[in-house]
């Protein structure tokens, strides 16, 4: 079966590789790097502009160019992140919390030189699997049901909460506020408009490209306006040798990464989890297996490859379940089978068999996809850093210009570039009073599914809410949940219950005392 | 005197002919720029890969682009609102459907009427709903799965793609019209719908042929039946649901072109002749028959008679499930 697929493999390097293909996939890397950049808009809006040239190119080069266009946005999206501490897009929130400390400490460059090694890393992992693991995967995607989705979701809400720096407390209040911004919208299991209060703009839910944006990049740019903290702009001339990381980094950032495109590689099978998802679990999954947990916000490198590598990996599985059933996993990846059938393509389990040429040709674009990209990013680090030499009153509000018309131009909506400016100053206002807004992010693309597989589960099984420990799956999930929080409350109380009598007995002492 | 009196009734004479010629001109003027369809939903989903297939068509007719432009958002109707409040010189229209139809039952602070504040042009296309089960469920024909569903009411269950969309009435409109009960589960659109209905997580569904020709040839769902009065060119073996145990059942997706109220009518007569022509020409039969869709032209008033039955046929479906704007 590995022969036969990488006989396959080779036929498809052999169609990439033809000069009109090449050009088209190199192409599409270009524009979605480029698009990758502009803080708001992201693939999405860029395929959907580019969908009117595929009529007129052939269908191998048009699949090449688009997908292009997708993973090719994402190694953009990580310049902004860790430069300027703005999110381009949602999966790269969680890279500015690590990524902006270190550009303070004048590593910028030597963290852009990571994430594009964790990057390529992440994507080259994701390429593999889609090639040799899809059978396998597409049919463990299958066992998870409405169910399932839940339970894990529960989890992840439950380990995630700690995702941000400071009191637990905060922590768990901005995430169930990310909740309650979830609710806003359309109900799917009622058909009930929540929250919304008559805005159609607000009838499917708060954008999240708007909140990602509104809470990691207005909120945090208003929050520096008086604080002007100098950047060191001493490593702004910055020369190739000093972009490349020290062999202490290298070895340090090794496992994060295999770590970060593991979890990638888990939340692309999982149907309705993408890369922001993905980007957090990692994140967190390395705070907890990490020695020095405390130390996670104030610049660690494995808390910049780590995300980065998940979503990379992420959202090269993405393609699996498209290319391999047909059915698209997103919005993206329903747009790329839009562009299949208006060539008069069918997309399904028959397009390996009957399309060959598109199969392979694709998976083996990936490839040279990426390396195109490393070859295209390592050489612009130096140009990116120098940005940071732009004294700060011209960089900040041309940021949040480029902010308000990305937001515009990922939907051609005005309502969203207010949402936007509005989560920012709320935003703004929570960050004064010392609450973090990065679980905010995560409450709120959890949230909503956790509820709606909720009730989908519950529907199903006719109410019987022990459906979510008969399955096995969901089993599973439940009771990491329930070991998570008997954990904590262990951790937490131990010590008070085993002292408690000495406690009490002090208190009476001290109370004595006092008299 | 009375030679003034003679140019002055000359002058008016003619002005009033120039008057009249003047929306006619306008009318062979149009379009004199690129005209804008506004799209109610994602690219590359059915409704916008028929306006695309549509808009190519009467480029190619015109020699001035038609514009497809997407604006996702309450079920099509941030789009339609759009259009609704547009200068009505014929230079933006909208890519409505059966969401126009069902609109006024969804949503209650809509800003305009979506079907008085807008003239019908033209049908583009029409395509059925397919009902598909779950590959592992022993029901071949549609009368089993009807005998069964009466047998064990409650026992089965059906996916759509949301609360009021039209894979869910067309379901309920089944289920009153065969007398069976199937447990609804909604979902987020139809392609969440038909993988679960593929996993086998849910029984069956409804779905747009678009999107299920596909599913249905690789053997990964099982079709019992088409919407349509006729057999689907592409799935000649699968009947139709009224000739295989629902007589009088029919339900067609339809997508059409309307313009927001008060557009000259000249400039709508001459829309209307341009999409039939355009709508006979070869390109477009050929890129509907690979789309599984089929072209619809239809005269004006055909098309506004056909919009009024579509929300008469619905309307007491809708209220008797009790689906209430919000």
């Amino acid at each position: 079966m590995i022969f036969t697929a990488l006989q396959d493999l080779w036929f498809g390097f052999g169609v990439a590789l033809e000069p009109h293909n090449l050009m088209w996939c190199f192409v599409g890397v270009l524009v979605g790097n480029m698009v990758g950049v502009l803080p708001g808009m992201g693939p999405l809006a860029t395929i959907s502009i580019l969908l009117p040239l595929t009529f007129g190119i052939k269908p191998v080069g048009a699949i090449l160019m688009l997908g292009g266009v997708m993973y090719g946005a994402q190694y953009g999206g990580a310049i902004c992140s860790i430069l300027l501490n703005l999110p381009c897009h949602p999966p790269h929130a969680v890279t500015c919390l690590d990524g902006y400390p270190l550009t303070k400490q004048g590593k910028g460059g030597v963290a852009l030189g990571l994430t594009v090694m964790a990057s390529f890393v992440g994507a080259s992992w994701g390429i593999t699997e889609m090639i040799f693991l899809s059978p396998i995967l597409v049919k463990v995607a299958m066992e998870f049901g409405a169910a399932e989705i839940c339970s894990l979701m529960l989890l992840g809400l439950l380990a995630g909460s700690t995702l941000a720096r400071g009191s637990p407390i905060k922590g768990v209040a901005m995430t169930v506020l990310g909740l309650l911004l979830g609710i806003v919208g359309t109900d799917v299991n009622s058909g009930v408009q929540r929250f919304t209060y008559g805005a159609m703009g607000l009838a499917d839910g708060i954008e999240l490209v708007a909140l990602a944006l509104g809470l990691f990049g207005i909120a945090e740019f208003m929050n520096s306006i008086n604080q002007s903290t100098e950047i060191n702009t001493t490593y702004s001339h910055v020369r190739l040798r000093d972009m490349r990381p020290s062999k202490a980094e290298l070895k340090r950032s090794f496992f994060p990464m295999i770590r970060g495109t593991l979890a990638g590689s888990l939340c692309a099978l999982i149907p309705g989890t993408g890369p922001t998802i993905a980007s957090f679990v990692a994140y967190a999954t390395e705070k907890k297996v990490s020695r020095t947990p405390e130390r996670f916000g104030t610049g660690m490198i494995e808390g910049v490859v780590c995300p980065e590598a998940a979503t990379h990996s992420s959202v090269q599985g993405d393609f699996i379940p498209t290319m391999s059933l047909g059915i698209p996993g997103d919005a993206v990846m329903a747009l790329l089978l839009g562009a299949l059938m208006i060539q008069g393509i069918v997309p399904g389990p028959q397009l390996i068999s009957e399309h060959p040429d598109i199969f392979w040709g694709l998976v083996a674009s990936f490839w040279i996809g990426n390396i195109l990209l490393v070859l295209l990013n390592v050489p612009l680090i130096g140009i990116w850093v120098k940005l940071l030499s732009i004294p700060y009153k011209y960089l900040y509000p041309s940021a949040l210009f480029f902010v308000c018309i990305g937001v515009y131009a990922a939907n051609n909506d005005m309502f969203q570039v207010g949402e936007t400016l509005i989560i920012g100053i709320l935003g703004y206002v929570l960050l004064r009073l010392g609450f973090h807004p990065a679980p905010i992010l995560l409450g709120f693309v959890l949230g909503p599914r956790f509820e709606e597989n909720f009730r989908r589960a519950l529907l199903l099984a006719r109410g019987d809410i022990g459906t979510f420990v008969e399955r096995p799956i969901s089993a599973v999930f439940v009771a990491l949940s329930v070991l998570l929080i008997a954990v904590q409350i262990y951790v937490r109380l131990g010590p008070y219950l085993r002292n408690g009598m000495k406690t009490k007995a002090a208190r009476i002492a001290e109370r004595s005392a006092a008299e | 005197m009375h030679l003034m009196r003679t140019v002055g009734r000359a002058v008016a004479a003619a002005a009033f002919l120039v008057g009249s010629l003047a929306p006619a001109a306008a009318a062979e003027a149009y379009p004199s720029r690129p005209v804008r369809l506004m799209v109610g939903f994602a690219a590359g989903g059915g409704a916008d890969i028929g306006g695309r297939i549509l808009a190519a068509a009467l480029t190619e007719r015109w020699g001035q682009t038609m514009v497809v432009e997407n604006r996702t958002g309450a079920g099509g109707m941030i789009a339609a609102e759009l259009v609704a409040h547009a200068a009505p010189d014929g230079y933006t229209l909208v890519a409505c459907s059966s969401n126009h139809v069902f609109a006024p039952h969804l949503y209650k602070h809509l800003t305009f009427d979506p079907i008085k504040d807008f003239e019908p042009i033209s049908a583009s296309a029409t395509l059925p709903n397919i009902l598909v089960v779950h590959k592992t469920l022993p029901y071949r024909t549609l009368g089993e799965l009807i005998a069964d569903a009466k047998a064990h009411p409650g026992k089965l269950t059906y996916g759509s793609s949301g609360i009021g969309a039209s894979l869910h009435l067309t379901m309920e409109l089944f289920k009153t019209m065969a007398g069976v009960d199937i447990v609804h589960v909604p979902y987020k659109g139809g392609s969440a719908s038909l993988a679960d209905v593929i996993a086998g997580h849910t029984d069956m569904m409804f779905g747009n042929a678009t999107e299920q020709v596909g599913a249905v040839k690789s053997g990964q769902v099982r079709a019992l039946g088409v919407s349509s009065l006729t057999r689907h060119p592409a799935l000649p073996d699968v009947p139709t649901i009224a000739e295989a145990g629902v007589p009088g059942f029919e339900v067609v997706t339809w997508y059409g072109v309307c313009a927001p109220r008060g557009v000259p009518t000249p400039i709508l007569d001459k829309l209307n002749a341009d999409m039939v022509a355009a709508m006979a020409t070869e390109t477009y039969r050929r890129r509907c028959a690979e789309q599984g869709i089929l072209p619809a032209p239809m005269s004006r008033p055909e098309y506004a008679a056909f919009i009024e039955a579509q929300s008469e046929k619905w309307t007491p479906l809708i209220k008797r499930l009790g689906i209430q704007p919000e």
